[in-house]
């Protein structure tokens, strides 16, 4: 099976978060907990039950993920852009973990 | 579920119709517009004041010649976002002239009970624990209206007439 | 422009503190997220891709210096320095923190602003003609009647939870620069025989998954029924439209199912009954609404100023922009300047603080005090003095906001997209980036002449893709961006839907193929000739033929 990561937006800021190893919330994909069974995901869902329950975070969802030379990638544009920013303008990224991967314009002026 | 009138939690006198109630109990009963079409003749005679139910899929603009044999409309909300009985809410009132209780039942939350006293409610089933005191922090919330609806008081367009110097 | 009065002022500020009091409910956990969901987003707090989104609403889009000012300082000290023009005249801030935001509303209201209403299944903020009292083509002002249909839906406690969304806009000229047939209600200001002013009315149109052109349901509406029958329309749809399945919820279903006969049948017979009840507009209440519309004491000026001209004349750089981004205005003497949001390689509609600020000092000491938003993402001083001109455009373009490319192929809508819509497929803003960059060159873009750009990130249609002379859609195809091309829409009073030209192309080759269909078009058209002109002259065969042999 594929490998699946957590992630979230914490509740009082929004920021963009995923599950780690420890069961905090980190804003680093890199750092997130993967689960490559069911059982593990609905652990890993479970726990983000309880969080939001303990209104720490909103809308967990688990999503896929690659591991390439240790660095955690996810498969979808989507994922990849939420994990990275926006990718239209260097200067709005500032979460940003990691390349995204996708292709970068360019910012005139 | 407590029951929300005039501000207060107060006892709720009325009973839903059970299926198949053979006979019917006696006292203040609510039928469903099903069970209404169904017993019309019997239910006419019934001993007791009648309460109607109405689903947000059934208007009671169905039923507008029947009006008179009740003393209690209730309107569902089956989801937050159903908003259909706010314009039944109104056209008993503001058309059909309905004078009786007009109760809001099923996902009846405080954030709404605003809306539905503007519309003609004045009674409500709600889930919340400290209703009374919901009720008081949701009413003080908003004061002014721009909207003239039936049961309301003044709107800020008949305000602002009241309050515009006559110079113009 | 409208001024808040102590009701307004106390309306709003009552709805401030009750929003205040559900985000500390919903951090204190007395409000789930199911619960508080539908009260943020009557408050325009969306959650996004990345993070919290608020939309606030600028009313028929018309700002004061001093509003432009405030939400350059909500940008800079709550968000991250910059905001975002959207298609239906409003602002977005892409950062805000939920703790933040009762804060920024209570901003808002000290300038009489909010974002009631800018999400939500209610009537939304009010559009209109952006040119408004500027035009020489304009009956009347419709921003009048837009304030009045603000303020009669502001929390309408009927229609706050209808079936969808529901936008209405409003045109006071024939020349319909507000998408009039494009909206659930589109209202246009007309004048009967007799004379007298009132409103044809539309319905049923809109974008999204289904394109659809409204209807006329009245050719003449009188002023002082306005609100009954908005009131009629929406009481019908409160009660009838399709609450089952969220795609087919939108009034133009309604009225496609019912048939626009018996739905105009619907809303007459309504109407009839509150036809001359508490809703009939006095008109000494249009008066009293008019007053703060009343056009700005305009200067007698000579409609021909030697210094603009001369200036005109010498200066090529400066008769380009003239060109492209001012419009005649109705008084001798003064010019409706357009700014375009739209640089090269830059993201449709997002304007940093102080450029904002740059604007407002413009507006504040040459446009009497006014700025307008565009539903094409640009913005606007309304009532510029020619012999001004040339000032405005130097301030202008020292802080990049002098791009002369308005109606042009690089003035492109783009919705936000996948770099921060929730709902996305894919990117719309780099592509409309890449496109600016592939048309820098401005002598070919004024060759090219009035050419619509359109980009939506996905069937939502919130770039109005439907409506571009060209239209580009992303679609996702197994994780991957894909571009769908549509040709011909048009939004103005010759309303049309565009039509798919063929297979979707990738994020990589989806800029060749709009540069093909421009040189194509460049090819074939005859002097003078439009886009849709020569499309509807020779069909997408030239176009497709081209395109996909390329490929
Ligand atoms: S069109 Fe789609 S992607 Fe673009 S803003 Fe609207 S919902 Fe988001």
């Amino acid at each position: 099976m594929s490998l699946k990561v957590i992630t979230a937006n914490r509740l009082r800021e929004g920021d963009v978060v995923y599950l780690t190893d420890s069961g905090r919330w980190s804003t680093h994909l890199n750092e997130s907990r993967t689960g490559s069974n069911e059982s593990v995901i609905e652990e890993m869902l479970a726990q983000a039950g309880a969080d939001v329950a303990a209104r720490r975070i909103v809308a967990p969802y688990a999503f896929e993920v690659v591991e390439v030379d240790g660095i955690l990638q996810p498969l979808s544009a989507r994922e990849m852009i939420r994990a990275a920013g926006p990718t239209v303008r260097a200067d709005y990224r500032d979460t940003a973990s990691q390349e995204s991967g996708l292709k970068q314009t360019s910012q005139a002026a | 579920m407590p029951l929300l009138k005039e501000g207060k939690v107060v006892e709720d006198l009325w009973t839903p119709l059970p299926e198949d109630a053979e006979p019917a109990p006696q006292g203040r009963i609510i039928v469903t517009l099903e069970q209404w079409q169904a017993g019309r003749e019997r239910l006419r005679g019934h001993n007791g004041r009648l309460g109607l139910r109405l689903k947000s899929d059934q208007s009671p603009a169905q039923i507008v010649d029947d009006l008179h044999y009740f003393d209690l409309i209730a309107l569902e909300f089956p989801r937050f976002g159903d908003g259909r009985a706010y314009s039944y809410a109104r056209l008993l009132r503001e058309r059909y002239s309905f004078t009786g209780e007009l109760r809001a039942v099923g996902n009846v939350l405080r954030d709404q009970l605003l809306f539905m006293v503007r519309c003609g409610f004045d009674a409500f089933e709600v889930a919340n624990e400290n209703a009374a005191e919901a009720w008081r922090d949701a009413m003080a919330e908003i004061s002014l209206w721009y909207q003239p609806t039936g049961r309301s008081g003044p709107s800020l367009g008949v305000l602002r007439r009241a309050a515009l110097p006559s110079a113009r | 422009m409208y001024r808040y009065d102590e009701f307004d002022l106390a309306f709003v500020q009552q709805r401030v503190k009750q929003f205040r009091g559900q985000v500390e409910r919903r951090l204190a956990g007395e409000l789930s997220e199911d619960e508080f969901k539908p009260l943020r987003l009557m408050n325009g707090l969306y959650l996004q891709l990345h993070a919290y989104m608020l939309r606030v609403a600028v009313p028929y889009g018309t700002l004061s210096s001093h509003q432009m000012r405030k939400l350059a300082s909500i940008a800079r000290d709550y968000d991250r320095g910059y905001g975002h023009f959207t298609t239906r005249q409003n602002i977005q801030y892409n950062w805000p923190q939920l703790h933040d935001v009762p804060d920024i509303l209570d901003e808002l209201s000290s300038v009489e602003m909010h974002a009631i209403q800018t999400s939500g299944n209610c009537i939304r903020n009010v559009t209109a003609d952006h040119f408004a009292g500027a035009a020489g083509d304009e009956i009347e002002d419709p921003r009048i009647y837009a304030e009045i249909i603000r303020q009669w839906s502001s929390l309408h406690p009927e229609f706050s939870f209808l079936p969808r969304k529901f936008k209405i806009a409003i045109t006071g000229a024939p020349n319909d620069r507000a998408a009039v047939r494009f909206h659930d209600i589109g209202l246009q200001i007309r004048r009967n025989e007799a004379g007298e002013v009132g409103f044809e009315v539309i319905v049923g149109g809109g974008l999204g998954r289904t394109p659809v052109i409204g209807t006329t349901i009245r050719k003449f509406l009188p002023k002082q029924h306005l609100l009954s029958y908005l009131e009629a329309i929406l009481r019908v749809y409160n009660q009838l439209g399709r609450r089952d399945n969220l795609f087919k919820a939108r009034i133009k279903i309604l009225v496609k199912q019912t048939g626009a006969e018996a739905f105009k049948d619907l809303v007459e017979d309504e109407w009839l009954h509150i036809k001359d009840g508490a809703l009939t507009l006095p008109s000494e209440e249009i008066a009293h609404i008019e007053a703060y519309f009343a056009p700005p004491a305009f200067e007698t000026l000579e409609a021909n100023q030697p210094a603009f001209e001369a200036r005109r004349f010498e200066d090529q750089e400066f008769a380009r922009w003239v060109r492209s981004n001012v419009t005649p205005h109705k008084a001798p003497g003064y010019a409706c300047v357009t700014i375009s949001l739209k640089p090269e390689g830059g993201a449709p509609g997002d304007a940093r603080a102080a450029q904002m600020e740059v604007v407002a000092d413009l507006a504040e000491r040459l446009s009497f005090d006014e700025i307008r938003v565009s539903h094409e993402q640009n913005l606007v001083l309304p009532h510029v003095r020619l012999s001004d001109l040339a000032e405005v455009w130097e301030t202008l373009e020292a802080d990049g906001l002098g791009t002369p490319n308005v109606g042009l192929v690089s003035d492109i809508i783009a919705c936000p997209g996948l770099d921060y819509c929730n709902l996305a497929n894919a990117r719309s803003i780099p592509v409309a980036q890449r496109l600016t960059q592939r048309f820098s060159d401005l002598k070919r873009q004024h060759e090219i002449g009035d050419l619509k750009i359109k980009i939506s990130g996905c069937i939502n249609a919130c770039g109005h893709h439907h409506v571009g002379h060209i239209g580009i859609l992303g679609v996702d195809k197994k994780g991957e961006e894909f571009y769908q091309i549509t040709l011909g829409g048009s939004a103005d009073e010759n309303a049309a839907v565009g039509k798919i030209i063929g297979p979707a192309f990738s994020y990589d080759d989806v800029v060749d193929a709009v540069d093909s269909i421009v040189t194509t078009y460049l090819e074939l058209r005859r002097d003078g000739e439009r886009f849709n002109d020569t499309l509807a002259r020779l069909g997408q065969a030239p176009f497709k033929e081209k395109l996909y042999a390329a490929a």
